[in-house]
């Protein structure tokens, strides 16, 4: 126990504290513009009583679900083919997977910028390039259809490198026997693909989607560029209302419990994750 | 005479000693001197050495500020930072700053739908003193509707340097060419869109995101509507009132049908730099940004263009006015220094320089706005700017700006933006839109402790 104090330690302060204030905060009116909300423990529930009913906060709930979901499958299949394609001993390949991770080591604030501007239809090469063929120029960003795709989009093409070199690792690491034996046994690519390969990357698939549900949930730098979380609230996902309850109307309290049931939720799902993950291998 | 036996005569001893005293003098008021003259700077400048940071908003007016800040360290040996993030930015930021008082700017802007807020929360400091002891800052020269939101009482908590009057631009060629006059009113201007409009330059240009709720009440007003029945009184809000839907109708038809594609999503300096490459017949906000579409070096429009009121509808015409100030936060640590700052950032020198250096008629000063050298500057497509802007100001400090200024119009602002975005992208017809926004806004009021009528 004394040699894990430091480890304690820190794990209190970086983690535990920061977490301890939100859930304390969460538990007060707290408006930075009346003082006397600070500790008022009056009536602790009464932020989570109200979010029930908070119309802005359920439709912020389903925008993030989209979010997670179009953006985390995307990744996985994108993510997915580019490492088959990537799997070979070569070294224009290499060379070629560098530059695949150029988006995943951007900052963000600079993906947010390329895409706005990609997405503007004045500037947009991407209209223009729809001009040329004759197709439609949507205005991307203000179409209310289009405005949560485009978000998607964009995620998808900053962060699928990151699936993609999670499971190029796991490719990487895979024995080559059992393939060789399909082989032999006159097993079609697919059905190697199918029977091997993807039982055998499913933990790696796991960790992979977990890390960018996660992450997903931190979705927030291309909506405030972006879309500022419209038209309308469209694209208005739930960690962009509590930052917009804490800091345009200075609601800390209720922004501490909206990141609140958000964390409980990113819990929660991951939990499930890894509970029927883990309940797959066990079968197998 | 006999040789001293010390090698020195006595009247040479005499003469040498007075010699002697005469260059000794001569020298200690030389030395005197020098140091006098060093000590001067000192004196003039007791607050040399010193740095000050300042937190602005991305506009025109701090951008003026950078260029002439040399002048201003030269003049006091304050060196200046100015941080300017854009105007939504700024204000989350400076709302949190403030809160803590935590001094890590010493001048900030005052936005106006917060100075209710930030003044009411005791975030800004009172200046009366600083005003009192600097007669040469001459306070009664600021426009009266302009120092109007930086008071409260009798208490003034800062200089405003941007009175942002709400004038419309529009394309005069667009206008005679179809045989039309400018609208003097919205149902015009909405009956003329059509006509005006082509593939290249579209009838309506406008600030979209959350700056919907800036120019919309121009609208609003126009048709008789409200935002709330009396403020500060009576805040029952009346967003859902026939004429505030009407008017929303309206506003949110010319962004969806008349407007260039994607204009929703549009920041001001997106939307004035599409008025300044031609994409746009009409361009109602504020004078700061239609401004620009007279800029002599940036504006491809600059010789066709034209300034009036913005129209007007059934109940009459209510342009709407913004004023930003200047302030010292109340947790700023050298306060002093901030106000060299602050009343030389609003002098009336610093205002004509820049409202004559660079395009910037926004001005604050009454001085500045009836100097022959702005009414000259400022005459553009016929058009008078300086009497247009002041006689917004003078309306507009008429009374029915008050409801901007109340301490919880910031979050409902921002929620009839959203009822404006969704009305103006078709999400949501006009009447649930509104219906929507004033539920909510009865939401906003309630909890914020106020007493109201729900509908």
């Amino acid at each position: 126990m004394v040699l894990l104090s430091p480890a304690l330690l820190v794990l209190a302060v970086v983690t535990l504290a920061p977490f301890a204030f939100l859930l304390l905060t969460s538990f007060t009116p707290l408006n930075l513009a009346r003082p006397g909300t600070w500790w008022d423990f009056s009536r602790p529930l009464a932020n989570f009583v109200e979010l029930p009913g908070d119309g802005r906060f359920i439709n912020s709930l389903g925008v993030q679900l989209r979010l997670s979901v179009f953006t985390v499958a995307a990744q996985l299949l994108l993510g997915l083919g580019a490492a088959l394609l990537l799997n070979r001993d070569s070294r224009v390949l290499e060379a070629i997977r560098a530059l695949f991770i150029i988006p995943m080591v951007l900052p963000p604030i600079i993906v947010a910028i390329i895409w706005k501007v990609l997405f503007t239809p004045d500037i947009s090469m991407l209209n223009w390039g729809l001009g040329l063929l004759r197709l439609p120029q949507p205005a991307w960003l203000a179409d209310p259809r289009l405005a949560l795709p485009a978000l998607v989009v964009a995620d998808v093409w900053e962060w699928f490198p990151f699936t993609m070199l999670m499971l190029l690792a796991a490719l990487k690491m895979m024995p080559a026997e059992p393939l060789e034996a399909a082989r032999i046994d006159g097993a079609g690519p697919w059905q190697v693909f199918r029977h091997i390969v993807l039982p055998l990357l499913r933990p790696t698939i796991v960790v992979t989607v977990l890390f960018r549900l996660i992450e997903s949930v931190k979705a927030f730098p291309l909506i405030f560029i972006m879309t500022g979380g419209g038209p309308g609230t469209v694209t208005e996902a739930t960690n962009y209302y509590a930052f917009l309850q804490g800091f345009t109307y200075s609601l800390l309290g209720f922004s501490a419990a909206i990141s609140v049931v958000v964390l409980a939720a990113t819990f929660l799902v991951s939990y499930l994750i890894v509970s029927w993950a883990g309940a797959r291998v066990d079968v197998e | 005479m006999m040789p001293d036996p010390r090698g020195l005569s006595r009247s040479m001893t005499r003469r040498s000693f007075v010699r002697t005293a005469v260059g000794a003098a001569a020298l200690a008021l030389a030395v005197h001197g020098v140091r006098r003259a060093a000590a001067q700077p000192a004196r003039a400048k007791p607050f040399a050495g010193k740095t000050l940071n300042v937190f602005m908003f991305d506009h025109p007016y701090p951008r003026a500020l950078k260029e002439l800040l040399p002048q201003f360290t030269e003049l006091t040996g304050i060196k200046v930072e100015i941080d300017t993030p854009g105007f939504l930015v700024y204000n989350q930021r400076a709302d949190l700053e403030l809160s803590t008082a935590s001094g890590a700017y010493d001048v900030m802007a005052l936005t106006f739908i917060f100075s209710g807020k930030w003044i009411g929360a005791g975030w800004a400091s009172r200046l009366n003193d600083f005003l009192a002891r600097d007669a040469a800052v001459d306070p009664a020269d600021f426009l009266s509707g302009a120092m109007a939101p930086m008071k409260s009482g009798g208490d003034v908590f800062a200089l405003p340097f941007v009175a942002e009057s709400t004038l419309m631009v529009y394309r005069r060629d667009v206008f005679e060419r179809a045989g039309l006059k400018p609208p003097e009113t919205f149902d015009e201007l909405l009956a003329d869109a059509p006509k005006i409009q082509t593939a290249e330059v579209k009838a309506y240009m406008g600030r979209g995101l959350g700056g919907f709720h800036w120019i919309w009440p121009n609208y609003l007003f126009a048709y008789g509507g409200r935002f709330f029945a009396d403020p500060p009184r009576d805040m029952t809000p009346m967003l859902a009132s026939a004429e505030s839907v009407k008017s929303a109708e309206v506003f949110g038809r010319l962004y969806r049908e008349f407007s260039v594609p994607g204009v929703q999503s549009y920041a001001e300096p997106q939307s004035s730099g599409g008025m300044m490459e031609g994409r746009a017949a009409v361009y109602i906000d504020a004078l700061a940004w239609v401004g620009l579409a007279a800029d002599p070096a940036k504006s491809k429009v600059k010789d066709r263009v034209g300034f009036a009121l913005p129209p007007g509808g059934p109940a009459g015409r209510f342009p709407q006015a913004a004023v930003h100030g200047l302030q010292i936060p109340a947790g700023a640590r050298q306060k002093d220094v901030s106000w060299e700052f602050i009343k030389w950032a609003t002098s009336k020198e610093v205002m004509g320089r820049i409202s004559e250096s660079v395009v910037y008629p926004a001005v604050t000063r009454a001085s500045v706005l009836g100097s022959p050298a702005y009414r000259q500057k400022y005459n553009w497509g016929g058009a008078d700017i300086g009497a247009l802007h002041g006689a917004v100001l003078k309306q507009a400090g008429a009374g029915y700006m008050a409801y901007r200024t109340v301490p919880e119009f910031p979050p409902i602002g921002d929620r009839v933006s959203i009822a404006l975005s969704e009305i103006s992208t078709g999400q949501k017809p006009a009447a649930q839109a509104m219906r929507d926004a004033q539920r909510d806004v009865e939401g906003i009021l309630t909890k914020a402790g106020r007493s109201i009528r729900k509908s």
